[in-house]
């Protein structure tokens, strides 16, 4: 354990260097694992984790949903041209993951400056591919597709503007960990939040390639 | 993902913050239950507009043409009113009542209590569901007063009437106001399940093991599962409609079609979309509706019974078992879509196979209920009049689960009795059950029991005279969502039929005001409850009345045992509490 460790808070495990995920954490969880009745008022941090996984469950329905549509409606089979813009979106966000993940490291480290510096990136990295993604809106316009052109161009606003949607909220929970008052929460469940965090942004970042893949490529 | 931060215990003091703005899962449940019991009673008056004029179809009403002048032009009811009023009612009836009040209402108020926590995982994000399908309600209340009439599509929405606004009347901004409203709705549920989910993985107290939980908590846990995944194809389909009426897409609409001999520009798509996406959400909705109140009646059977739930892991299992096959079976709704009989088959054995669990559950509320020392308490009651309707409503869905069955009574009355007795009349009384028996601990009064009985017996028999003879229409043939019948000469045999329903919906809805009386007089009124009045062993019976803030005091509870431990053999009472 370094040595420049902050005071132990209450829902600090007392041992590990705080790398492995979920099962450096013990006591947390439900009623299972008889932990003492009441070692603190707040909620276990898992919270967060578990709540990311069922909103991810949510979105991959919704989007199979709507997935599922683009096919009964055969769209792909319809003309479209790709807004070459997608591909530099397509490396922007990419890119946002890796970022995203050295500062979720860094904050494992206890690297509070590197952490910051890097999840600003990815913040910045985030709201540039959005502004691509608005970029290859107008191109498609310019191209003549509108939304109203055929099905396939319908789906491709819709597709790219849903998943923009999800990513503002991205925007916000990266916002959220970063900013929120740094007294008001212990070490564990910051790290927990930015894990959550990071698994959603890596979520978001393959169901873009998957929607440009299934948009553009599939004939 | 917003927290609350509770390191200070103190309830908040200011007004709004305790009642209005509350993140306190209790006033939010309480919230939600008022705004379900107003949706309620809604939704009831629009039922008796409809019945009205299904009785008597030729009938002038000078006095509802003066606070409906559009809707009864020269005292007739148009037909445009009496769709409205279908659709109305039944969107009402089945969003923001059955979803809203089980789930949510109840729900939110004793998930957290019953686990032993001192609130749900994500405070603030519940206050959000509530106040979210708050606006829906208001959005969709608007849809009824907006300018070229309220959507008449059906609560189901189907297009290609409901895709196109040049479609009728009704079809503007009523019909979109109806989709954004619904789409409102989807989020706030969305958002609620995520929070239950979490709050029951992640917050219980020592000991609650999963199986010890309470099987109500297993209702709206379960519940919560199914709404997190069909609530976003719902959303979905939503969003595609819209696009469909105000974007000039054509995700619904076939190439080609014309309407009133104009070629629709926008085309190149599916009909038959829709439908799968929404039975896709539409069968797991009505679990949504129905699973709760299987949870608080086998809480409410076990504690009145003064026996332990029969088979309670099976119950469980049960539980899942139909959550999960309710996601596979949503063509019985499309039989006559012109599917390939093959899938037909696979879906009606599907469908067949759900009745497996349901009968599982049918034996052990009867194996809970033998050999029972009784108490027939009002909630009993009800608990005892849903596994009525529940079974009375579970036998057509057999017989609507056969494709050459269904291909007959498809559209008639038979689906109408069919779904109001199961999902309507057997989730309301759920409803009715978990108010009569968790009204001490929500309002620290009891409810008056002799006027309980009252209103338990006039509405168990008003629900099966109203219900029962929907299935007599349905198999001589009379087709649902017709404004009138007095254009088929082999209907009018069916005349006094409709006039004796009309007359037991207006009686049974008489008898709801006994409810209302009681409730309000009680809440005002009503003796002093005590902590635990039923002798129940559940957590929320172990804390006082009413809830302090934050639940249990300054420990929380530490559980032992399993939830029912009534009639137990050596103790000294005939129930041990949880924690005891
Ligand atoms: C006093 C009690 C009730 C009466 C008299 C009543 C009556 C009716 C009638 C006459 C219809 C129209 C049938 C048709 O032409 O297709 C209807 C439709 C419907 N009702 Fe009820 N109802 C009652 C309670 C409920 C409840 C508690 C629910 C809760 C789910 C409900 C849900 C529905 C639904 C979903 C429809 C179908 C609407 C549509 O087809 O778009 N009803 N009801
Ligand atoms: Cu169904």
């Amino acid at each position: 354990m370094p040595a420049t460790l902050t005071p132990t808070r209450r829902d600090e495990p007392a041992f590990g260097d705080g790398g492995r995920g979920f099962d450096d954490l013990p006591g947390y969880g439900g009623g299972d694992n008889n932990r003492p009745p009441e070692p603190e008022r707040q909620p276990p941090p898992e919270g967060y984790r578990i709540g990311v996984w069922l909103v991810l469950a949510s979105v991959t329905m919704l989007f199979s949903a709507l997935i599922s549509a683009y096919v009964v409606n055969r769209a792909h089979s319809m003309p479209i041209e790709m807004p070459e813009v997608l591909w530099l979106s397509t490396i922007v966000i990419l890119t946002s993951s890796v970022t995203m993940e050295i500062s979720r490291r860094a904050l494992k480290r206890r690297l509070e400056n590197q952490f910051r510096l890097w999840i600003s990136v990815t913040t910045a990295l985030g709201a540039a591919f959005l502004v691509l993604q608005l970029i290859a809106w107008s191109e498609l316009k310019a191209a003549g597709f509108y939304v109203n052109k055929n099905l396939h161009s319908g789906y491709s606003y819709l597709f790219t503007g849903l998943h923009g949607v999800h990513l503002i909220g991205g925007l916000a929970a990266l916002a959220f960990v970063t900013w929120r008052n740094q007294a008001k929460w212990t070490t564990v469940r910051r790290r927990v939040a930015v894990d959550a965090t990071a698994s959603y942004w890596h979520f978001l970042d393959g169901l873009w390639v998957f929607l440009f893949l299934i948009l553009f490529f599939w004939k | 993902m917003a927290e609350q931060t509770q390191t200070s215990h103190a309830a908040p003091k200011s007004f709004i913050r305790k009642y209005i703005f509350s993140t306190d899962h209790k006033v939010i449940g309480i919230q939600y239950f008022f705004l379900a019991l107003i949706a309620a009673l809604t939704g009831m008056v629009m039922s008796l507009l409809i019945r009205l004029r299904l009785a008597w179809p030729a009938n002038r009403w000078p006095m509802l043409e003066a606070i409906f002048p559009e809707g009864f032009k020269d005292g007739l009811m148009q037909p445009e009113f009496y769709l409205a009023m279908v659709t109305m009612h039944g969107t009402i009836m089945v969003f923001m009542v059955l979803t809203t009040a089980p789930q949510s209402g109840f729900g939110n108020y004793f998930l957290p209590i019953q686990i032993g926590a001192r609130d749900m995982a994500f405070p603030v994000l519940n206050m959000l569901s509530f106040w979210i399908t708050f606006l829906s309600f208001v959005v969709l209340i608007a849809a009824l007063f907006v300018v070229g009439g309220a959507p008449l599509g059906g609560w189901t929405f189907y297009p290609t009437l409901s895709a196109i606004p040049s479609t009728g009347p009704g079809q503007a901004l009523g019909a979109d106001l109806w989709i954004v409203s619904i789409a409102l709705f989807c989020v706030a549920s969305l958002l609620t399940a995520l929070n239950f989910i979490t709050t029951v993985l992640n917050m219980r107290t020592s000991g609650m093991t999963l199986m010890r939980m309470p099987l109500s908590c297993w209702g709206w846990f379960t519940t919560a599962v199914i709404a997190l995944l069909a609530f976003p194809v719902l959303l979905a389909a939503g969003i595609l409609l819209l696009l469909d009426r105000n974007a000039g897409t054509g995700f619904f609409i076939p190439s080609g079609l014309s309407v009133s001999g104009n070629l629709v520009p926008n085309g190149g798509g599916s009909t038959l979309l829709w439908q799968h996406l929404f039975w896709f959400f539409g069968h797991p909705e009505v679990y949504i509706a129905i699973l709760p109140g299987m949870g608080a009646t086998s809480h409410i059977l076990a504690t009145f019974a003064r026996k332990p739930v029969f088979g309670h892991k099976a119950m469980v299992v049960a539980m899942f078992a139909i959550g999960l096959l309710g996601f596979f079976v949503w063509g019985h709704h499309m039989f006559i879509s012109g599917m390939n009989p093959s899938v037909a088959i696979a879906f009606s054995v599907l469908t067949l196979v759900i009745g497996v669990p349901s009968a599982i559950k049918t034996f052990n509320w009867l194996g809970t209920l033998w050999g029972g020392r009784i108490r027939f308490t009002t909630p009993m009651l009800f608990a005892i009049g849903f596994v009525s309707l529940f079974v009375a409503g579970g036998v057509t869905g057999l017989v609507l689960g056969q494709t050459a069955l269904d291909v007959v009574f498809h559209d008639t009355y038979f689906v109408t009795g069919h779904f109001h007795l199961i999902m309507g009349v057997a989730a309301i009384f759920g409803i009715f059950a978990a108010t009569y028996y968790w009204f001490p601990k929500m309002f620290a009064r009891m409810m008056n029991e002799g006027l309980g009985k009252l209103h338990f017996w006039l509405t168990f028999v008003g629900v099966y005279a109203i219900f029962v003879p929907f299935h007599v229409l349905g198999i001589a043939g009379h087709p649902r969502r017709y404004a009138d019948s007095t254009g088929y000469e082999f209907l009018r045999a069916l005349d006094p039929l409709h006039v004796f329903i009309t007359i037991a919906a207006f009686a049974t809805a008489a008898a709801q005001l006994i409810f209302l009386a009681n409730f309000f007089w009680s809440l005002f009124k009503g003796k002093r409850a005590t902590d635990n009045p039923w002798e129940a062993t559940t957590l929320e019976w172990s804390t006082a009345t009413p809830v302090p803030h934050e639940n249990f005091g300054e420990q929380l509870p530490v559980v032992h045992r399993m939830p029912y431990e009534y009639s137990v053999p050596g103790a000294e009472r005939d129930f041990l509490m949880q924690n005891d």
